[in-house]
């Protein structure tokens, strides 16, 4: 295989790999149905609740 | 003493065991090389290890056992030792960088001594503030932070001290090392191949302990803090075993080549570089941000959402930036081509952690107006912001042409360095050092206001200069006249750059004595504690009683 070639396939599949996967990322980190639990993740550290209440 | 009062005799007899164990290392590194710095450093460890036994030892035969209640309790003891270690490094690392910025504009102060010259001291201060200062904060704050997201004790009680005291022996020979004149030649990674391998062996435990911790979390989730953490940890391991694969010399120096070879041995070192600054410099700290800020603000991170698409953003898109070191180079133009245009995208995920962090103070703006620690944070946001940008702007080809080689790039490195990492870090310690030595503020809040001022103003005066000395290099060294000859000799060119270097010194200087002062500040914040230490280490569980 030349060296173009193996170019071309790297120019062709890189940006497939790299936005296939961050469309993934987007998709799972959006999904409506995570939100209340993210929001639960977000506050879980707040002075308040358990992790940090002891202090 | 901290580290042994926390111990079983079981744990201490153990911890006897490794430090007899590093002894013999250190004698076996003596006796093999039998002269130079790997003699020096075989000697460093035996006086540890013999240190060690001795402190162990004792402690089997004066200290009662700890209560069985501190499985109950989080393990600060060790975090608390990091901070120290952080304290010492930063003022050590940064005295050093300012003593050569005054070098820079007044050569002729420089002693007659090899030890001393510029060369060997240069690496002193950029080892010694960002291994020693950063990598300290960095393991510190991770096992707080850790411990507190996960509700769950360290895993267990040796390896957070092994990981720590291990560090930091790697950190004295590195500084050591290079003032004897020993280096590999990689810049941030001029440790020999012995220190090298000992740094394996310190960060593989690590990153177990960080493992095992996490999966005995009493929480469903893992915030999102320990994912930044554990990027920096496994990609810091990744980064330095295959850019310091190396063939020793013989086993008894310290010299060795690299396996790497010409535009390879380039490409290894700077993709290296470069991600040294993406998980080094940069997801560690993000760590520290995405927790401190939201815990001092009181507030929940605005997005939790974009926190994970920053992640993989920045976990995807850094790993191919480094070629952007390596413009007009004998690199193939494709793969400079590559890493500007990772640099570009950059941008995204960076400006979404930055705008997420400013966000997230959005209602608690007076608190940022009063509160210093807090504005530290703000600081550290503003600036990642900034030097992240400029980062992406100086990776463009025709930019890096007129950038490289000039004061530009050491004002942008000092840009993300001073006013992001080591303005995080200050907002770290501020809100640790108090909770960890069982007060309720630092025992000179108005120090902390001066010192906040002096890093601000010591920065922007850093910076701004080194950017007018850049860009004043970049542009003499460019120009012609109508022959076609160069209008400015390079010695002109330096000419030029004093009143930059003087100003630089200043600010270094500004910057220098507040960390200075901050040093002295938790001093007096852990003396005045007392006895009190102990009662501050929380339960895992919340206690109505408090």
């Amino acid at each position: 295989m030349s060296h173009e070639t193996l170019v071309l396939i790297a120019r062709i599949l890189g940006p497939l790999w790299m936005g296939g996967f961050m469309l993934v990322v987007l998709i799972r980190a959006y999904n409506p149905r995570r939100r209340a639990e993210q929001e639960r993740i977000a506050r879980s550290i707040l002075p308040g609740n358990d992790g940090e209440a002891g202090e | 003493m901290a580290m042994t009062s926390t111990l079983t005799s079981t744990e201490r007899q153990i911890g006897m065991a490794l430090s007899i164990l590093l002894v013999c290392l250190g004698l076996v590194m003596a006796g093999v090389a039998k002269q130079g710095p790997m003699m020096v450093h075989g000697g460093m460890a035996v006086a540890l290890g013999l240190v060690l036994v001795f402190v162990l030892g004792g402690a089997l035969y004066d200290q009662p056992e700890p209560s069985p209640e501190r499985l109950t309790q989080y393990d600060d003891a060790p975090i608390r030792f990091g901070i120290v270690m952080t304290l010492i490094w930063a003022v050590a690392g940064m005295a050093a960088g300012v003593w050569l910025a005054a070098l820079m504009y007044w050569p002729e102060a420089t002693p007659p001594w090899p030890a001393t010259s510029y060369g060997r001291l240069r690496p002193v201060h950029t080892s010694g503030v960002i291994f020693g200062f950063g990598g300290n904060a960095l393991i510190a704050t991770s096992l707080y932070v850790l411990q507190r997201t996960s509700r769950a004790r360290l895993a267990d009680a040796l390896s957070p001290w092994f990981v720590l005291i291990g560090f930091n022996l790697f950190c004295v020979w590195a500084a050591t090392g290079y003032v004897m004149g020993q280096t590999q030649s990689k810049e941030y990674a001029e440790p020999e191949w012995y220190a090298d391998l000992w740094l394996v062996l310190v960060w593989v435990t690590y990153f177990a302990l960080y493992i095992r911790t996490l999966a005995r979390r009493a929480e469903p989730h893992i915030y999102v803090a320990n994912w930044y953490y554990m990027a920096f940890i496994l990609v810091v391991a990744m980064l330095h075993i295959v850019n310091n694969l190396a063939i020793p010399v013989t086993w008894g120096a310290g010299e060795s080549f690299t396996i790497w070879s010409g535009v390879q041995d380039a490409m290894i070192q700077w993709w290296y570089g470069h991600n040294a600054v993406a998980f080094f410099l940069t997801a560690g700290f993000l760590g520290m941000l995405y927790y401190f800020l939201p815990v001092r603000a009181e507030r929940p991170i605005w997005s939790y959402r974009l926190s994970i698409l920053s992640f993989w953003g920045i976990v995807f898109f850094y790993m191919w930036a480094g070629s952007h070191h390596l413009h007009y180079t004998a690199l193939p133009y494709w793969v400079q081509t590559l890493g500007m245009t990772f640099s570009v995208m950059l941008l995204v995920p960076s400006w979404a952690s930055a705008g997420n962090a400013i966000a997230t103070l959005n209602g608690a703006w007076h608190k940022v107006r009063d509160d210093a620690t807090l504005r530290f944070m703000f600081v550290a946001a503003v600036f990642y912001g900034l030097s992240t940008f400029e980062g992406s702007f100086l990776a463009i080809r025709p930019v890096n042409s007129l950038s490289h080689y000039t004061d530009w790039t050491v004002g942008h490195v000092h840009s993300g360095t001073l006013g992001w990492v080591a303005m995080i870090v200050f907002g770290a310690i501020y809100s640790l050092v108090p909770k960890l030595w069982g007060r309720e503020d630092m025992a000179w809040p108005r120090a902390v206001e001066w010192h906040f001022w002096l890093a601000v103003t010591g920065t922007l005066i850093y910076v701004v200069s080194l950017w007018n000395a850049g860009i004043t290099q970049g542009l003499m060294w460019r120009a012609y006249d109508e022959g076609g000859a160069l209008s400015y000799s390079f010695i002109e060119s330096v000419e030029a750059m004093l009143p930059y270097y003087a100003a630089r010194t200043l600010g270094g200087g500004l910057f220098l004595a507040g960390a200075l002062l901050c040093a002295l500040n938790c001093r007096a914040t852990m003396c005045a504690a007392g006895d009190r230490v102990d009662v501050s280490d929380r339960p895992l569980v919340a206690q109505p009683a408090e």
